[in-house]
């Protein structure tokens, strides 16, 4: 009926088939997600593993420590229940969790049982102890890795030959070490230097332990060999585990929906196809998404925010001024106002179009979901004040007219406040909030005549202040107190980009023609 | 914001003058981001030529011999020199893009009012142009 009539129009040119991409809303993922028997099926799969990789091994009675590992994995959800809730209410999260550490506990199974006893104690180094850890550390946070650690440890200690006290404490020390060396992992060659650390404290440890024996300490003859492979089995081994994890990472983070710093970097892109475009067609916009881009960095990393989210975002957050560049004051050309010639409403149309147009546009390139999330809500549902006013102003002087024109004041157009708001949702995290109050800062301080640092000040907290009046940050869980921080880092930042600079002496005469070579080049190179 | 072309008027380097384009455009916005003595004039071309043309331009206008990095007039022209650009990436361990760009944003300055004939403007633009390099 609809889509009939819709054809119609579109005949007669009245219509555009164009239709407006919109996020995906993935039900079915909501669904799994909250599903209790999903979590069930979860921890049957890993106990049922467990079963396996115990009652397969040499052990002499392995009911007993089947048992106990039962009774460790009760204290594991428990904890995880107790402790970690944001993993525990998403089904992915809990796969995640105990798929990895079961995929470690096959891994470290295989090892022992493919390289035995006989060829000298070298199995017990060739386990990829950081496997777990390091995973889990760089995707959930290093609260989830050291819990990864702990179970790990718990569980391999006793998947082999009765309770083995070593390997428990190597476990334990190479995972503490690999979640402590990537708490903020930025760079993926850090993995790497991760992998080679935990791969000596492998190696001091088995020394330590005697697991290595030492040639000149040995009676007899020196065997050499053995000490070089069992070195080189237990360095090596940390650096191929971290090699293979963040192979893995990508594809993971592509599974399970999160997305890591080292990620966010890489989207932080300027060589972005979009972010190229916007520099050619909208060079104003280009440097305010800059500006902001740096703003809001600096603030994020104060409170504790995710900076790198907030760079990402900010670079893009303006994307959907591509559609209408010339529509946009910090692209306006001087005297070439197009608004001068339209009704405030319309001109409010094309303003708050920009972030529909932007949603469009990250869709379409297949942005980040966050992304995204700060396109569609860095201006909450402010108002576009400038043409709301001008509206106002315009109907006062209808009405004015109107008295003399003896027009019934019913005819004049009421002006509704809607139709000048953005369509929001507000900031619905601490990121977008911090983005959406650069946004509105970096805008307001292209005005500033002379800027100087009380008018920073009062422009900075004067603009938070408001937007905290007006409701804007309430959903974003931006507390007063790291408000404040904000606003002092965005004065702090501000005044760096605006310092005026010495005042230039008024140009004394210029000669017509003149160059100018780079001085600060050696005079060898010029010329 | 003034217009601004990029025009490559040599064949002796090869240049890739799209992606200089995007981070001539940049450069612009970022260098009228910051308080100026005169206004650029609302046409700008950059012109690439080789080291025998610049010298020409060096010798008729300035009476100096031998070629120049960027020679900037005030009425909006800049010409660069990519051979020169490549000599001086070379030496300096920088990228020819690198370099051309550096340029372009120099002549930018001089189009903004900006002068480096006194030690004190040598440094204000020093200053000003490193500080554009990294938002470019």
């Amino acid at each position: 009926m609809f889509g009939s009539s819709r054809k119609k129009l579109v005949r007669q040119g009245l219509a555009c088939t164009k239709v407006r991409r919109k996020p995906a809303h993935k039900e079915w993922r909501r669904r799994f997600e909250a599903n209790p028997w999903v979590k069930a099926a979860i921890f049957g799969v890993f106990v049922l593993g467990l079963a396996v990789l115990i009652f397969s091994g040499e052990h002499p009675d392995p009911a007993k420590y089947f048992l106990i590992g039962l009774l460790v994995f009760v204290t594991a959800v428990a904890q995880l229940w107790i402790n970690h809730p944001e993993t525990f209410e998403k089904n992915s999260r809990v796969g995640l969790v105990f798929g990895v550490i079961l995929f470690h506990l096959v891994v470290a199974k295989l090892v022992t049982v493919v390289t035995g006893q006989d060829n000298g104690p070298i199995g017990v180094l060739l386990i990829p102890y950081a496997l777990a850890p390091l995973v889990l550390s760089v995707l959930l946070g290093k609260n989830n890795g050291i819990y990864a650690v702990i179970y790990v440890s718990l569980w391999s200690a006793i998947l082999f030959r009765g309770i083995d006290a070593f390997l428990l404490v190597m476990s334990l020390i190479s995972g503490f070490i690999s979640v402590f060396l990537t708490i903020q992992v930025r760079r993926r060659s850090r993995l790497l230097r991760a992998g080679f650390y935990v791969g000596l404290a492998t190696w001091i440890l088995a020394l330590s332990f005697g697991i290595i024996t030492i040639p000149w300490l040995q009676l007899g003859v020196m065997d050499w060999t053995l000490f070089v492979k069992q070195s080189a089995a237990a360095i090596l081994t940390g650096v191929v585990t971290a090699m293979i994890v963040s192979g893995a990472l990508p594809m993971l983070e592509g599974i399970f929906q999160i997305t890591t710093d080292m990620s966010w970097l890489e989207m932080a892109d300027r060589n972005h196809p979009l972010l190229l475009r916007l520099s050619l067609e909208a060079p104003g916009t280009w440097h305010h998404s800059d500006v902001v881009a740096d703003l809001a960095e600096v603030a994020a990393n104060k409170i504790g925010a995710n900076g790198a989210i907030c760079r990402a975002c900010a670079y893009f957050h303006d994307i959907g001024k591509l559609v209408k560049p010339n529509y946009f004051s910090e692209n306006i050309v001087e005297g070439e106002n197009p608004h001068d010639d339209l009704a405030p409403t319309m001109s409010a149309l094309i303003i708050i179009a920009h972030v529909k147009e932007g949603v469009d546009l990250a869709l379409k390139y297949g942005l980040n979901q966050r992304i995204i999330d700060v396109i569609q809500q860095h201006h909450g549902t402010s108002l576009v004040a400038y043409f709301y006013q001008r509206a106002l102003q315009q109907q006062r002087d209808a009405r004015e007219g109107g008295k003399i024109m003896n027009i019934r004041a019913e005819d004049i157009p009421e002006v509704r406040e809607e139709s000048f708001r953005y369509s929001g949702p507000k900031p619905q995290f601490k990121e977008c909030g911090i983005i959406s109050l650069a946004d509105a800062v970096e805008s307001a301080s292209r005005s500033l005549e002379k800027p100087t640092p009380q008018k920073i000040e009062q422009l900075v907290s004067g603009i938070i202040s408001k937007r905290i009046a007006e409701g804007q940050l309430d959903e974003c869980d931006l507390t007063l107190q790291e408000l404040k921080i904000i606003a002092e880092t965005f004065r702090f930042t501000l005044q760096n980009m605006l310092h005026t600079r010495i005042k230039y002496p008024k140009d004394e005469e210029r000669a017509e023609q003149e160059s100018k070579r780079l001085r600060n080049l050696p005079p060898a190179s010029a010329a | 914001m003034p217009s601004i072309r990029l025009l490559n008027r040599q064949r002796k380097k090869r240049i890739d003058l799209q992606r200089l384009r995007i981070f001539t455009a940049r450069a612009l916005s970022a260098v009228l981001a910051e308080p100026r003595p005169a206004e650029p004039p609302g046409e700008i071309s950059v012109i690439f030529v080789s080291d025998p043309r610049i010298a020409e331009i060096h010798r008729q206008y300035m009476s100096i011999d031998g070629p120049t990095d960027v020679i900037t007039f005030h009425h909006g022209d800049i010409f660069i020199s990519v051979e020169t650009a490549e000599r001086q990436a070379r030496e300096f361990g920088t990228s020819q893009e690198h370099e051309l760009l550096l340029y372009i944003v120099h002549g930018l300055l001089h189009l903004c009012g900006l002068e480096d004939a006194s030690e004190q403007g040598f440094q204000e633009m020093r200053k000003v142009q490193e500080k554009i390099m990294a938002r470019t």
